[in-house]
């Protein structure tokens, strides 16, 4: 039976939060600073900030079998494993067990999830950066999907609250492709990226090479949470960072929540339902079945945040049927479970760099350098080839043995090698923005169940042209900048993957002005149920090409505070 | 040689906890005449004993550790009787007996047990190097057609060549990657810091590590 944390069970509550990730942490803190008694569902097991880090400090001896993982653990995670990255010894307790949450893929989705307190916000690659003006316009312009009903000048104050409270290291640079923000100190270059920092300025017009914009803590300012500290330099993140020196859920939103006295917490709930009364035309609660028990409980609320991720927020939508909505609540539009969009990577390029050889770095930083979009946004960057743009991330290190091996293969000269540090290389790899098509979609199973009960999910969705020809110039100019910034033996790559491998899938319930073609209106409400609020990703109305959980933070924020507004005026 | 010294050099030493076959087999096995008797979970003792010698011969002991000295062969036996399907242990194993069986052939000998490590690197120097175009087509069609036969449920095989190749490229991988990730090599010979602290993007190699790789 799944336990409450922080307070007793009440009879109902203010408002109910669905998910205690990225989204959900914010919700639950906002709300919960408004004063609202607030309910926090989470589907997956209580995660405890610190203790429950269990390998944030094992090194690969640590491991039982140095890290090995049998065949038979391998098979419970074999979808998850896609990735390449996520289900080690170190981090596979972050993912989810593919037989008992499987889901059905007409074509390859590629659907990471992590179903525990914090979510993804454990795991996730902590790039933060502002969505501009040329992204909330781009529908428009383009004529594609709907028009963001938001633009820049209303989510900025939000992003401002955010990253004054996340923490996130970067450098100002007043492009307004890519809005500057409040920073902590930039994390720095090494000797080789500030070379290609310098010749790609100097032979692209208008490109530029930063650091990531990093939501770590990188001074000694004082951030709220459970004891946040700075960055150490570990880049072990993804264990969950004891000193909280990254943004997550469990380090900082939860327990500003906690604080407030008003957060009542409960694990194992999965959510399936949001209640509805045909005669107030509000929600009035939340069905869940306990993870444990398989028990059916509804909990009674007069607000309802639904921040499960965007593929479950969307499907407790598609279950939450009744007399005025047959079909799903909201999706009179038909709208709900299109448009489902991510990132594209996988395309980039590499070589070698010469010089330096008596340089070296200390410390792992946790991010790589960042090249702003520079494409369609404007004046002589403008493509016809393919609309929005792409942004890439990369980095310089010194190798390990593979670039040296050629010549040496065995005995005592491969002994003096392998303990040195190798050459330098450079690589950089395209992010792109992916457009929503209506076709590319997700819909329910009600004939293949999972073990609770509940209809699986089915995705039928794919790349499309606008997407691979971008991939084309992700490429060819990752190789122009790479040449040009003196790196011999450049190759380029190309895996593709499939849609879901950003780990960035978002849209099945956009956001937009009308009713008749949008899931939520511009406070993420749902058009036809006004105390219903869905701010994770399953509103974006496009994708634009940058990482996208800062935006989630901003609008959850401002959604929140709306709701609060609502909820002090007796509105809902 | 005294129990004490064999256990001290096999595990202790080194931090390396022993399992306990393994320290049977030492307590049963002293007179051996490469020191102890290791009782592999993988490999077959025989191929043990090859193992053993050759991943000395891929990293021998200089002013570091030799690759057994750290246990690089049981991280070996170990790892990929655990992290392997039936599948994968087949081919390897096949690749090992192609590897054993021209190094018998090169050193006209029988018994795989006999075969020295003077005999041993001679085999493996020539898997290793660079090989010609054609060569290289050639693994790839033999790796090619076991596969093809493995999934067709046919009897699948490696010619000697192609299969000792693939071996010695595979074990030497293997060989590095256990050296450098054991605790004794990566704290003592390559530069260790778990929490740096804070990061130095660019300074002299002397300075940060004095020559040594990060571990």
């Amino acid at each position: 039976m799944g336990k409450f944390y922080y307070n007793e069970e009440q009879e109902s509550y203010d408002a109910i939060v669905i998910g205690t990730g990225i989204s959900g942490g914010w919700a639950a803190k906002e709300l919960c600073e408004n004063g609202l008694k607030t309910l926090v569902l989470e589907r997956g097991r209580m995660v405890t900030h610190r203790d429950d880090y269990t390998t944030a400090h094992s090194e690969t001896w640590d491991f039982p079998d140095n890290g090995a993982i049998s065949p038979e653990e391998k098979a419970k995670q074999f979808k998850q494993a896609r990735t390449g990255y996520t289900v080690g010894a170190a981090t596979k307790q972050w993912f989810v067990n593919d037989l008992e949450h499987p889901y059905n893929e007409i074509k390859r989705f590629d659907w990471m999830r992590g179903y525990h307190v914090g979510g993804r916000s454990l795991t996730w690659g902590r790039q933060s950066y502002r969505w501009s003006d040329i992204d909330f316009e781009a529908n428009k312009k383009d004529n594609i999907g709907v028009d963001w009903p938001v633009r820049y000048k209303d989510i900025a104050p939000w992003y401002d609250k955010v990253e004054k409270y996340i923490g996130v290291s970067g450098e100002k640079l007043g492009l307004p492709q890519l809005p500057d923000g409040e920073f902590e100190p930039m994390m720095e270059l090494n000797c080789v990226e500030e070379v290609v920092k310098e010749k790609v300025a100097e032979n692209f017009n208008g490109r530029v090479v930063t650091i990531g914009r990093t939501a770590h803590i990188n001074s000694d300012k004082n951030f709220k949470g459970d004891g946040r500290s700075r960055c150490q330099f570990r880049s072990r993140c993804s264990r969950g960072c004891p000193f909280g020196a990254y943004f997550s859920s469990n380090s900082s939103t939860l327990p500003a929540a906690e604080a407030t006295g008003n957060l009542t917490l409960r694990p194992d709930s999965i959510a399936y339902e949001v209640v509805y009364d045909e005669k107030t035309k509000k929600a009035t609660g939340v069905k869940v079945i306990d993870r444990l028990t398989k028990e059916k409980i509804e909990f009674k609320a007069k607000v309802i945040f639904l921040c499960a991720s965007t593929v479950a927020s969307t499907s407790i939508l598609m279950q939450s049927k009744s007399d005025t909505f047959p079909n799903g609540m909201g999706n009179e539009s038909d709208q709900l479970g299109r448009n489902i969009m991510d990132h594209h990577l996988g395309s980039g390029a590499r070589g070698k760099f010469d010089g330096f050889e008596d340089k070296y770095y200390k410390g792992r930083r946790p991010t790589g350098i960042y090249i702003p979009r520079f494409r369609n946004i404007g004046g002589d960057s403008n493509s016809t080839a393919f609309l929005r743009g792409y942004g890439y991330q990369g980095s310089a290190s010194r190798g390990n043995w593979e670039e040296d091996i050629a010549e040496v293969s065995y005995g005592k000269e491969l002994k003096d090698v392998i303990l040195k540090p190798g050459g330098w290389t450079m690589g950089i790899m395209g992010f792109g923005e992916v457009l929503p098509y209506e076709d590319n979609r997700f819909t329910l199973d009600y004939n293949k169940l999972d073990e609770w009960g509940l209809p699986t999910v089915t995705f039928d969705a794919e790349f499309k042209e606008n997407e691979w020809k971008m991939r084309e110039d992700i490429k060819e100019q990752a190789v122009a900048m790479l040449k040009a910034a003196g790196c011999r033996d450049v190759l380029s790559y190309d895996n593709p993957g499939a849609l879901g491998l950003g780990i960035h899938e978002m849209g099945t319930a956009r956001m937009g002005h009308n009713p008749k073609t949008s899931v939520v209106n511009k406070n993420n409400q749902l058009h036809a149920v006004s105390n219903v609020y869905v701010t994770d990703g399953s509103f974006m109305t496009s994708s634009a090409c940058v990482n996208p959980s800062l935006t989630y933070m901003a609008f959850t924020a401002r959604a929140a505070n709306h709701a609060a507004e609502q909820f002090k005026k007796g509105l809902v | 040689m005294e129990r004490r010294v064999v256990l001290k050099n096999l595990g202790l030493a080194f931090g390396y906890v022993v399992a306990a076959p393994t320290l049977i087999s030492i307590v049963q096995g002293c007179k051996n005449e490469n020191g102890v008797v290791w009782t592999p979970e993988f490999f077959t003792s025989e191929e043990g004993n090859v193992l053993r010698k050759l991943v000395d011969v891929i990293l021998p002991k200089t002013d570091s550790p030799s690759a057994s000295e750290v246990n690089v062969h049981l991280f070996i036996d170990k790892y990929i009787n655990v992290a392997s399907t039936s599948e994968q242990k087949d081919l390897f194993k096949l690749k090992m007996s192609k590897f054993i069986a021209l190094a018998k052939t090169n050193a006209g000998k029988d018994i795989s047990k006999e075969l020295n490590v003077e005999e041993l690197e001679a085999t493996l120097a020539s898997c290793l190097k660079k090989s010609s175009d054609a060569d290289t087509e050639a693994n790839r069609i033999a790796m090619q057609s076991y596969n093809k036969a493995i999934a067709d449920g046919d009897e699948a095989d490696l010619d000697v060549k192609s299969g000792a190749a693939a071996f010695a490229k595979e074990v030497r991988g293997w060989v590095i990657h256990g050296y450098k990730s054991s605790e004794e090599i990566a704290k003592n010979f390559l530069a260790f810091d778990p929490i740096p602290g804070k990061f130095v993007p660019c300074g002299t190699i002397t300075e940060l590590t004095g020559g040594k790789a990060w571990a």
